[in-house]
């Protein structure tokens, strides 16, 4: 009897061993929730010092569109030479959006960059003397940031300017003129503003649209996305009637979907777009604004625009070459 | 020994007892004659046969239940929710590689993303005949149903405005992809945790103590009881063995000791199925399913342009969880490769890392040309060097989740063998004991008349 007892109290413990253990199970179900936090922005490239304390006069509603006057392009080596040595040893590292047909986008068949502001940028480019031109793709939200990080030189991006992005970047002199426009899905009854109440109408997220909207029509609703050939899918999936935007763009996305789609041809606002360049490089500011005088000059900056805008249905690609700058710069 | 539990028996009955008269004796004091003794026994006896009996079966029952549980329906759904959930990640990164690929029509991309596509259907009808009627799991179902086809409709949406050239197909795309990760592919992983609880719980009640004890208790007493009883008569009637208890306590004996034997073996069984077959299958799982969305967030980083730092961060944080290089903790491929090689190669672990190293260097180089501004030799790197790194990775681990799926089937199965029988047997062994004993003493009892 005594080793019956014995022998059940080791079956019971080589039981007791052998029990199923769930640990490495929930272990390998936990990995699955991994959850990534958001992303920490760091600043890659320091300012140059020598320039800093350059002090940029207040923006008003007179001053908005003016900018530095041009200067002669320093010869590598000169003293004023700035933040463009760096460029013209490393490239002139550029924000582009790549979401805007005809201005900047990924061809998706040979998945290069191509548009006005693609080629703008490589003129800028060469005539500063910078070896090559490296894109970075951004998008509305994000666009004026990394100017301000000195992710990039400068952002070509279909920037609008405004006293309230020049509190943090700097800007060129205008070198296209753009107006805000609806683009509307066929059948949806929209004809002008007056129709856009209780209607949803899509606007990038961060861009000026979303303030113009209420003043457009207070009883419009917005549907905010992130990148511009989003409101696009919006008005294909009908999530959204109209796409209230640049006319720069909204031709890109009628040529995209021409049966569809109607750009509508009220002017809801001029909007002047310049290139977008950290505060602390004046320097930068006058090359460039000395680039556009001179592309204007030599009418190759209308060839870009006969380029990449006559087509797409924008019949008045006209570059306005009239710039302004601030007094006694 | 005997006098004590017959005693217990009566209890706190007496008060109704008091007035039974049992063959014209008081039956207080016919108790403690010798025949009315012996009778108690015999009710002792047989009452502890069928006990026993009826708690070995019915612990037999409910661990052939478990083992059932874990072999027939637990294993098949774990299988098909794992192959589920690869088949959607899959499919999102095919439809993403081929966006990227110039022409966006390399014929074995689209076929890989078709596959995946059909397997998901598959794998989502094995998934949803095994669900139940858990509220969580029949939403997931009910959301991937709905939400597949609508990412299909948009990878198609996205698929014909690339091949006009248009660039707001990459906005469908990064749609199509957005609903598989934050819909579809979450819904699939619940569907995954139940199958993985499912089958803990299976193991949980296959390998469980607490029953195996109460036998354990049951059987020595009982054996223990015959034993004393053996004794007792051996005392009262001169003889040196009643026949009929001795076969009693053998078929109990028999009865105890085949149980025993029998869970021992199924248990060592299911842990071994645990041990080698689905802790195995679990981890390699989670692996591929991370190492699948690591590789889809560098296709995502290239298609959602400027809008990407999400995704390159994800690919971190999940290349963290798979290597662990900061912590001192084995990343979960070195997990599920050490796991895994008990049953094969040794070497496996170090395998899948150095595997997985040749996908990080391939991510760096993709990363690196598209922070330079070279989106072409991004892409590039993406779709050749790093496809190539990936799918070696994913081939490995494809290979051994087959192969421990299969140890897994096997174990279980065996743990299955053995209670058919057992389960027959086991109430005719008991009647058996029940019979001996009262065929053994019945005479004994009537010796008294």
């Amino acid at each position: 009897m005594r080793a019956l007892v014995t022998g059940t109290a080791l079956l019971s413990l080589v039981a007791g061993c052998a029990s199923a253990d769930s640990q490495v199970s929930s272990d390998a179900r936990a990995a699955l929730t991994t959850t990534t936090t958001s992303p920490a922005t760091t600043t890659t490239t320091t300012p140059s010092g020598s320039t800093s304390a350059f002090r940029w006069p207040p923006c008003t509603e007179q001053s908005e569109l003016e900018s530095l006057a041009p200067r002669p392009i320093p010869a590598p080596g000169a003293p004023d030479e700035g933040v463009l040595a760096q460029i013209r040893r490393d490239g002139l590292v550029v924000g582009v959006d790549e979401n805007t047909r005809n201005w900047a986008q990924r061809n998706p068949k040979t998945k290069e960059l191509e548009g006005l502001e693609i080629d703008l940028v490589h003129n800028i480019a060469d005539r500063l003397g910078a070896p090559r031109v490296v894109l970075h793709s951004v998008v509305t939200a994000t666009k004026n940031k990394v100017v301000e990080d000195h992710k990039v030189d400068l952002t070509a991006s279909s920037d609008s300017i405004s006293c309230e992005r020049k509190k943090t970047v700097a800007f060129s002199a205008e070198y296209y003129t753009a107006q805000h426009k609806l683009l509307v899905r066929n059948g949806s009854g929209i004809t002008g503003k007056q129709d856009l109440g209780r209607r949803r109408v899509c606007v990038t997220e961060g861009s000026s649209s979303v303030d113009l909207l209420p003043r457009v029509n207070a009883k419009a609703i917005p549907y905010e996305v992130p990148t511009r050939t989003d409101c696009l899918v919006a008005l294909q999936q009908g999530r959204a009637d109209a796409y209230l935007g640049h006319d720069t763009f909204l031709w890109g996305m009628y040529d995209q979907d021409h049966r569809n789609t109607t750009v509508l041809p009220e002017n809801l606002g001029d909007q002047h777009y310049g290139i977008a360049i950290a505060k602390d490089h004046p320097e930068l500011v006058r090359a460039v604004n000395q680039v556009l005088a001179d592309m204007c000059d030599d009418e190759s900056l209308q060839r870009l625009a006969d380029k990449w805008l006559a087509h797409a249905g924008d019949t008045r690609a006209e570059v306005p070459c009239s710039p302004e700058y601030l007094e006694g710069t | 020994m005997a006098g004590i539990s017959a005693k217990s028996t009566r209890g706190g009955r007496e008060r109704g007892l008091a007035s039974v008269r049992v063959q014209g004796i008081p039956v207080r004091r016919w108790l403690r004659t010798t025949p009315g003794r012996l009778r108690t026994l015999s009710i002792a006896l047989v009452f502890a046969a069928v006990a026993v009996g009826a708690i070995a079966w019915t612990t037999a029952q409910a661990r052939h239940g478990a083992t059932r549980e874990v072999g027939v329906d637990a294993t098949p759904q774990l299988g098909a929710s794992e192959a589920l959930y690869a088949a959607l990640a899959d499919a999102d990164a095919a439809a993403s590689t081929a966006y990227l690929e110039p022409g966006n029509d390399d014929p074995s991309v689209l076929r890989r993303y078709d596959r995946d596509i059909s397997t998901a259907g598959q794998s989502f009808a094995t998934v949803g005949r095994e669900v139940g009627d858990r509220a969580e799991a029949r939403r997931a179902l009910a959301t991937i149903s709905k939400q597949l086809p609508v990412y299909t409709g948009l990878i198609e949406a996205a698929r014909a405005n690339n091949r006009q050239g248009f660039a707001v197909g990459a906005a469908y795309l990064r749609q199509a992809s957005a609903l598989m990760q934050d819909t579809v592919l979450p819904a699939a992983t619940v569907l995954y945790e139940q199958s993985a609880q499912r089958l803990d719980d299976a193991y949980g009640r296959g390998t469980d103590n607490r029953d195996f004890v109460w036998l354990a208790v049951a059987g020595v007493a009982t054996l223990a009881l015959f034993v004393g009883a053996c004794v007792y008569l051996a005392r009262r009637t001169r003889r040196l063995l009643n026949v009929g208890v001795v076969a009693g306590f053998v078929l109990l004996a028999i009865l105890f000791g085949w149980t025993v034997a029998q869970f021992a073996t199924a248990q060592s069984s299911l842990v071994d199925a645990q041990r080698h077959g689905s802790d195995a299958v679990q981890t390699l799982s989670s692996a591929r399913i991370l190492l699948l969305r690591a590789y889809n967030d560098d296709n995502l980083a290239l298609v959602a342009r400027g809008n990407g730092a999400d995704y390159v961060q994800d690919f971190d944080t999940v290349a963290k969880v798979l290597t662990a290089t900061k912590s001192r903790q084995p990343g979960l491929l070195h997990t599920a490769g050490a796991i895994a090689g008990r049953t094969s190669d040794v070497d496996l672990a170090h395998r899948l890392v150095r595997q997985f190293a040749s996908v990080q260097q391939a991510h760096d180089a993709v990363r690196g040309n598209d922070d330079a501004g070279s989106y072409g030799d991004a892409v590039k790197a993406a779709t050749t060097t790093e496809r190539q790194a990936v799918s070696t990775l994913d081939d490995t681990l494809q290979r051994e989740i087959a192969r421990t799926q299969a140890i897994l089937a096997a174990r279980a199965a065996d743990a299955r063998g053995g209670y058919t029988v057992m389960l027959v047997l086991l109430p005719l062994l008991a009647l058996g004991a029940a019979v001996a004993v009262l065929a053994g003493l019945t005479p004994r009892i009537e010796e008294y008349r």
